[in-house]
């Protein structure tokens, strides 16, 4: 039977990371695993949700697995790193917490109680297709290309069990599996700063900037990685790290969905590539061949 | 110890992450490990130092947790297993409720949860509007205008919000606080329905002039 599971999309990919959802939803279709969006879903309220009330930091990820129960799942798939965190560590909290859990589900319509996991796409494709049988479903190897994962923070912190907290190694066994050339970089790891892009956006430039250097420093062609905050402060935010270090980097943003859409054989436009800020299409072209 | 805790240390404990508080021994592994810290007064070590020792003002003044990014990297570092990311954002909310905030990232996090609680999705038109108009910061607004074009060519800003069935659930459940007690009232309401307005009446135009193509790929 094939894998079914409940697909959380969040916000951001409705909106600044679209091309998050066309290829997170392309490559699993491709893959022959079916996703099937949770009706109703709400925001989990990013780092904000506790900043009027302390349970509506629960409150507001476990309606999103309550209603994903209701609807028949007990597997939900978060590609953004915030919600996978909030909506994994809610779980944890339900299970380990009865008192909170039932406080939160006085307030909710459909209670929650229980029985749901929460996986991130990257550690889900790990985990349930395998890397050895996607090795086999390549049919653009990116031979030669040097990609650095770039893994931030809530991919794998506080820390679970699919990797490291500190030297994380999935998305670096994904780019390898796709035939691209891994880059060994100090910054893979460390906060891009997405979270202050707004209010102290010199912060954001700062930490982006880090990661591209250290990046680009290296070697790296292009950078892959696997949450749509990352993605707005390395790719949306690049050119205002350009200006702040005064060198140019042009160093192309991709979802790890994208770079594995491309390898798989499947065409730019369903991946969304032409969406971002720091263009593509030469990266793409080299690809495509 | 005959010595009660400091009233604000008990306070802290009380918290989500802050119950280990006192564990603490200033090795200074979080602070090390803060990617913040350039911004910072003081860092996590001494924040910690200080809500040991019951110094209420200068922690819920600080701009220290207001510039923390989330990372987790001290949390999953502290030797003592603190939760020390758990607790900075705990400590937001303290700061809020006694009124010691004056930050542009506290404004943000109000502005988008209001925001959420609004349609129970996320608005980044919204957002933006309640923000600003929060922080009156016309520089930063600015600055902001040609990313903000480039975001809206490229599709990245949606015109209409998305709405769950029932947002009035998470209001009612404590989101946001009820109506009075949230700033901006009825002058920034009317601003943000204007907003909406206009762009609900340009997406209808470009839909209506496109044909109703599904310009969404690509």
């Amino acid at each position: 039977m094939a894998n079914r599971y409940a697909y959380y999309p969040g916000c951001s990919l409705g909106s600044t990371a679209k091309e998050y959802d066309f290829s997170v939803r392309a490559v699993f279709a491709h893959l022959g695993l079916e996703l099937h969006e949770i009706e109703d879903w709400n925001c989990c309220g990013a780092t904000h949700s506790a900043i009027y009330k302390e349970d509506a930091r629960f409150l507001l990820s476990l309606r999103n697995l309550a209603l994903a129960k209701a609807q028949g799942f007990d597997t939900v798939i978060a590609p953004c790193s915030a919600c996978y965190k909030n909506l994994r560590r809610a779980t944890k909290l339900a299970d380990a917490n009865k008192n909170l859990l039932a406080r939160v589900n006085d307030q909710m319509k459909e209670p929650y109680n229980g029985g749901v996991t929460v996986l991130h796409p990257l550690y889900a494709i790990i985990r349930d297709f395998g890397l050895e049988a996607l090795k086999k479903r390549v049919v653009r190897p990116l031979t030669g290309i040097k990609i650095a994962s770039y893994y931030g923070c809530m991919l794998t912190r506080p820390v679970d069990e699919f990797d490291s907290a500190e030297r994380p190694t999935g998305l670096d066994q994904l780019v390898v599996a796709l035939g691209a050339e891994p880059v060994e970089y100090d910054y893979k790891a460390k906060c891009c700063g997405g979270a202050l892009a707004l209010s102290h956006t010199g912060s954001t430039v700062r930490m982006a900037a880090n990661v591209l250097t250290s990046a680009k420093g290296r070697g790296a062609e292009a950078i892959t990685l696997a949450c749509p905050m990352c993605h707005m402060a390395l790719d949306m935010y690049q050119g205002k790290a350009e200006h702040a270090i005064d060198q140019p980097l042009h160093l192309p943003v991709l979802f790890f969905t994208q770079l594995m859409g491309l390898a798989l054989g499947l065409e730019p436009t369903q991946l969304g590539l032409a969406r971002h800020i720091v263009p593509t299409q030469d990266l793409v072209a080299r690809i495509m061949g | 110890m005959t010595s009660e805790l400091h009233p604000f240390l008990a306070e802290v404990m009380m918290l989500r992450g802050g119950k280990d508080v006192l564990e603490c021994y200033q090795c200074g592994t979080c602070s090390a490990s803060c990617p913040a810290l350039p911004d910072m007064t003081h860092g996590p070590r001494r924040i910690m130092y200080m809500i040991q020792n019951g110094m209420e003002q200068e922690v819920l003044s600080s701009p220290d947790i207001w510039r923390c990014v989330s990372c987790y990297s001290c949390m999953n570092r502290c030797p003592r297993g603190i939760e020390i990311t758990v607790l900075f954002s705990e400590l937001r909310r303290l700061a809020i409720q006694k009124g010691y905030v004056e930050d542009k990232e506290a404004e943000f996090g109000q502005a988008f949860t209001v925001t959420l609680a609004q349609h129970g999705r996320q608005f980044e038109p919204e957002l933006l509007t309640r923000y600003y108009w929060r922080v009156r910061d016309v520089v930063g607004l600015l600055g902001m205008v040609p990313l903000g074009l480039k975001m809206l060519v490229k599709g990245k800003l949606p015109f209409k919000p998305e709405r769950i069935r029932e947002p009035q659930v998470l209001q009612e459940a404590g989101v946001i606080p009820p109506k009075p007690a949230l700033p901006g009232g009825k002058g920034l309401d009317r601003v943000v329905a204007l907003m909406i307005g206009v762009l609900g009446f340009v997406d209808a135009l470009v839909k209506l002039v496109s044909g109703k193509k599904e310009a969404q790929h690509g």
